[in-house]
């Protein structure tokens, strides 16, 4: 009877052998080249019947390790058209790429200090740290990962190819609902063309709905990796969608809402974050002051300043992208505006190299 | 592609004027108090008095005080004040190595007063699990601060990962593969000829049955740290060595390196004659490397009797007042054979 192993160990056991065992982007490149079958099978696309066009679409170089996850029909119409080098798409790649280099390097990277020192000793700092250091996380895989999604458009944007949006400014969001239409979109539209859509959508019984819509969360958490925190962190968002839809409720002020369910995905990155479910209960027992740690963190205050910058940025340009943001200003406000970007990079970019959260993934 | 001249040359210029004023920036504003946090030694040559005449690189073992110690002074100010009529600084970070020191007397100036350096040189630093430390990743991150004379280069290099920065999971491996298949070559009947091996068989039995684990694995650490013969041709640690001596003759400055005592007592006991000898050879092996270059070499592996050693539980080169006093001394009585008013 000891040799056997339980459930819980045989499980462990798998996980552990699959976080190991995977290389770099493979869950990018596995959903791009899902789509491509699907769609092929669906028939919404002809199938592709040069190799080396096949390959170039799956191995497209800007978006190869963390996406955005490219439909086959989108991408590939484009790698097929020839491509001149035109002013006009550098100039639009140069700046996507600045901004994203701003977002990565000074905002991300920046508070990549503060989280990483809550995250491995939540004991050892007062409970306001714990809650700034969660509150931080939020921002800094937002920075992180909306950086590299634009230095990727930027990049492609240079050989005059459009990538998709992936994000449209996800903690304005006033629901869970609204929140996953705006967060990683090319991942949620993923789930939801080919998984939600094809169990039935919500054209079906109450509870096979709540069935798939469980099982899209859960699958979209371990999607990221084969950890308990990933299916916690998956399954949270299920149930918040959820509560959402059976008990509605909407306060007078927008931005109540906007911060109710900044916290609720706050408080999910807590999950999201940790290494293993005892760091993420450690971090909630910070939260609540049971820890009774009493250090301060000695992070640089300017980077609270940088946060808010980063935020006026993003209140200003509205629904646009940044490269077409900055087209409605005159020639010497953009440059005013790409020096300052060059000038925060320079100088007050995180020392630290850190790299792409989601290049692990 | 029609490009307007007048535009990109407007263009190029304020990016230029950009990068010019965010390096003035960063180098009168956020620089010096970068430096404390990511490259300390830097930031203790920007502090050195350049009158001094003889500089001292060291690391943990210059300023590593027991708490019963009444003397409290580091080795280099016990140096400094067995010289009268001379001025001797040290700098020194801990698990620094000679890799590290390297950048630093690069940035001596050659026209300055200081004309002898001492460099400490520690025969751990040429083992394995120093090599292969997983450490290294961060020393070399720091090293990105001393590559050339422009700070804000310096940053961004660290700043995107411009070093090299291996895996604990890599090194690690590297290690556990050098232990089990590096064979130690002896001209004697050594019966391990692997780290592994030697570390398998050790035994330290209890009387009441057992085994005194907390020895067994001093006695581990022992073998791994000292167990090894420095390969002249891929030590790592040699070239920084053979690197430094370049510099210095370039440069015109005397060099001493002070070879650190370790504990060959408690080595002999612990483990026994065989590992002695290890320790023993690759000091020969030093000793006569350098000394043919020219280098003034100070022999403390002996130096220190076991009992001084502040840390009996480990490997370290951490003394108490009466050992680094006597560090201090072989050092200084080198010294004064050299320094001339």
């Amino acid at each position: 009877m000891q040799d056997l192993v339980s459930p819980h160990q045989t499980l462990k056991g798998l996980l552990d052998f699959l976080g190991k065992s995977l290389p770099v982007g493979i869950s990018f490149y596995t959903f791009q080249t899902m789509s491509y079958t699907l769609d092929v099978y669906y028939k919404r696309a002809k199938p592709e019947r040069h190799l080396g066009q096949f390959a170039l679409f799956v191995s497209y170089f800007p978006q190869l390790v963390a996406g955005p996850i490219e439909r086959f029909k989108h991408l590939n119409e484009q790698l097929k058209v020839e491509h001149k080098l035109v002013y006009k798409n550098l100039q639009l790649g140069f700046r996507l790429m600045l901004y994203g280099f701003f977002v990565k390097m000074v905002i991300a990277d920046n508070l990549s200090y503060t989280v990483s020192s809550i995250f491995n000793d939540p004991g050892k700092w007062k409970y306001y740290w714990n809650i700034i250091g969660v509150l931080s996380f939020g921002f800094q895989i937002y920075a992180d990962f909306f950086g590299y999604s634009l230095i990727a458009q930027g990049v492609a944007k240079l050989f005059g190819i459009e990538l998709m949006d992936n994000f449209n400014r996800p903690y304005l969001s006033a629901n869970i609902s609204e929140f996953w239409k705006r967060w990683h979109i090319s991942l949620s539209t993923w789930f939801r063309d080919y998984v939600y859509i094809p169990l039935g959508g919500n054209r079906v019984s109450h509870s096979k709905w709540i069935l798939n819509i469980m099982l899209v969360f859960v699958l979209s958490g371990l999607w990221h990796g084969a950890n308990y925190t990933f299916l916690i962190w998956g399954t949270l968002h299920g149930v918040f969608y959820l509560v959402e839809r059976f008990f509605p409720f909407s306060l007078k002020f927008k931005c109540l809402n906007v911060l109710i369910t900044f916290f609720a995905v706050s408080f999910a990155w807590i999950f999201f974050r940790a290494e293993n479910l005892e760091q993420a209960i450690q971090v909630i027992n910070g939260l609540l002051g049971g820890l009774d740690g009493q250090r301060h963190l000695d992070t640089q205050p300017y980077i609270f300043l940088l946060l808010l910058i980063f935020g006026v940025l993003e209140l200003a340009r509205g629904n646009k992208r940044f490269d077409q943001f900055c087209a409605s200003y005159s020639g010497i406000q953009r440059w005013t505006l790409y020096c300052f970007l060059i000038f925060c990079i320079l100088t007050v970019c995180g020392s630290e190299y850190s790299a792409f959260i989601y290049f692990k993934f | 592609m029609e490009v307007n001249i007048k535009h990109i040359s407007f263009k190029v210029l304020a990016l230029a004027l950009t990068v010019s004023i965010s390096a003035f920036v960063y180098k009168k504003i956020y620089w010096v108090p970068e430096l404390k946090d990511q490259g300390p030694m830097l930031f203790n040559l920007l502090e050195f008095e350049w009158h001094n005449d003889v500089l001292y690189l060291g690391e943990s073992s210059n300023y590593w005080i027991a708490p019963e110690d009444q003397d409290k002074r580091t080795i280099s100010d016990m140096i400094n004040d067995s010289l009268p009529g001379f001025r001797l600084s040290g700098m020194q970070v801990p698990a620094y190595h000679a890799g590290m020191f390297l950048p630093i007397v690069n940035m001596i100036d050659p026209a300055s007063r200081v004309k002898h350096l001492v460099v400490t040189m520690n025969l751990r630093s040429f083992d394995k699990p120093w090599i292969l430390s997983t450490q290294e990743g961060a020393l070399m991150r720091a090293k990105c601060f001393y590559y050339n004379s422009n700070p804000i280069y310096n940053r961004m290099c660290a700043a995107l990962g411009y070093y090299e920065n291996p895996s604990a999971e890599s090194q690690d491996k590297k290690m556990l593969e050098a232990f089990e298949f590096d064979t130690l070559k002896v001209d004697f009947p050594l019966q391990f000829k692997t780290i592994k091996r030697w570390c398998e068989q050790e035994k330290f039995p209890l009387p009441q049955g057992g085994e005194d684990f907390p020895k067994r694995e001093l006695a581990d650490h022992y073998i791994k740290a000292y167990a090894f013969q420095i390969d002249t041709n891929t030590n790592p640690r040699i070239k920084d060595f053979d690197a430094i001596v370049k510099v210095c003759k370039q440069k015109n400055i005397k060099l001493y390196f002070n070879l650190m005592a370790e504990n060959i007592e408690w080595a002999d006991s612990l483990v026994g004659k065989e590992l002695v000898y290890f320790m023993k050879a690759n000091r020969d092996l030093l000793l006569a490397r350098y000394s043919s270059m020219g280098v003034v070499m100070v022999d403390n592996l002996e130096s220190v009797p076991g009992g001084y050693f502040g840390e009996k539980n480990w490997t370290t080169e951490h003394y108490n007042q009466f050992g680094r006093l006597i560090v201090a001394r072989n050092v200084a009585n080198s010294l004064k054979k050299n320094l001339k008013r």
